[in-house]
């Protein structure tokens, strides 16, 4: 059985909070770059708008996953036998290993996009891997954490070339949100040592996205 | 092509109509064909093209020129200024993300 953490008991119900702002900050962007796709007709903002719907996607089925469970709990008057132990883990596991693959792809398309990955292959190869970890590692929650940390990584390497190239307010903002979901991931891998850092990680993931949000509000204002 | 030598960039057709709208802006909105055509750097035919689309599109107006009678000014509607401030925010958007 894989390890579910869910952070100190006073985080409790903030953290779905989180994830619905993160999911529709997600959704936000998405749709946006959606519209630049229909504006532009540039295939690479739809791949871009289909990013942040996944990584929306995944926020999305891990609030549905925590809130379901918690709710057949309730009902259930509280876990009272094995069966109801299996039935409960098994709901989870599965949220949580869609979540993560949702998110992983996400970052899989992001990585298309920062390094050009024109030859199909790749991607599928990337994403068998995204699948690989999200199901058949021994830990996929440390697999899933380190693997989606490694992603933005080099998606980030990727926004600092740009940002020095184009040294604007907005491409800073971009860098500083992807290194907020860095950060996040780092927590979760380290969450362990103190159950804190639940709660850090999931402050940070929100910051990252909260900066999507103010890259548009200041774009919006000039 | 050697190292160093410029390259030439094509520019996609939403670039082109930007850079056009863009120069009538500049101008306070109201640009001579003449200047228009230097500007947007296209041939006289291509930029007839761009411009009657842009026109049937809404986003020009062709107007006399007051100070040179029978002559005639390529004048940026408010659906033009909409265009192009909604292109730049996109711009910038994109240009964020650097993809």
């Amino acid at each position: 059985m894989q390890p579910v953490f869910t952070g100190p008991q006073w985080f409790s119900g903030v953290d779905h909070a989180f994830g619905i702002l993160s999911l529709l900050t997600a959704i936000f962007v998405a749709y946006y770059s959606y519209r630049i796709y229909r504006f532009t007709d540039q295939h690479k903002y739809r791949l871009m708008a289909l990013a942040f719907l996944l990584i929306g996607l995944s926020f999305g089925v891990k609030v549905l996953t925590d809130l379901g469970v918690r709710a057949q709990v309730t009902e259930m008057g509280g876990i009272q036998n094995l069966a109801q132990i299996v039935y409960i883990s098994s709901t989870l596991q599965s949220g949580y290993f869609a979540m993560r693959f949702f998110m992983l792809l996400g970052l899989v398309l992001f990585l298309k996009l920062a390094f050009d990955i024109r030859n199909n292959r790749i991607l599928v190869l990337l994403a068998f891997f995204s699948l690989m970890v999200t199901f058949s590692a021994h830990s996929t929650y440390y697999a899933y954490h380190i693997a989606a940390a490694v992603m933005l990584a080099f998606i980030i390497e990727f926004l600092i070339r740009n940002y020095f190239q184009k040294k604007t307010k907005a491409a800073g903002v971009v860098v500083a949100a992807f290194c907020l979901l860095l950060l996040g991931q780092l927590s979760f891998i380290f969450v362990t040592k103190s159950a804190k850092l639940y709660a850090l990680g999931e402050t940070l993931q929100l910051g990252g996205f909260v900066l999507f949000i103010v890259n548009h509000v200041l774009l919006l204002r000039r | 092509m050697s190292r160093g030598e410029p390259v030439a960039i094509r520019r996609t057709k939403l670039e082109i109509i930007y850079d056009i709208l863009s120069s009538v802006q500049a101008k306070q909105g109201r640009i001579k064909p003449t200047h228009l055509l230097y500007k947007s750097n296209l041939s006289h035919k291509k930029m007839v093209v761009y411009v009657q689309e842009l026109i049937s599109k809404g986003m020009l107006t062709e107007e006399e020129d007051l100070k040179h009678e029978g002559k005639r000014m390529y004048v940026l509607t408010d659906q033009g200024a909409k265009f192009l401030a909604d292109f730049k925010r996109m711009k910038e958007f994109t240009e964020s993300f650097g993809f």
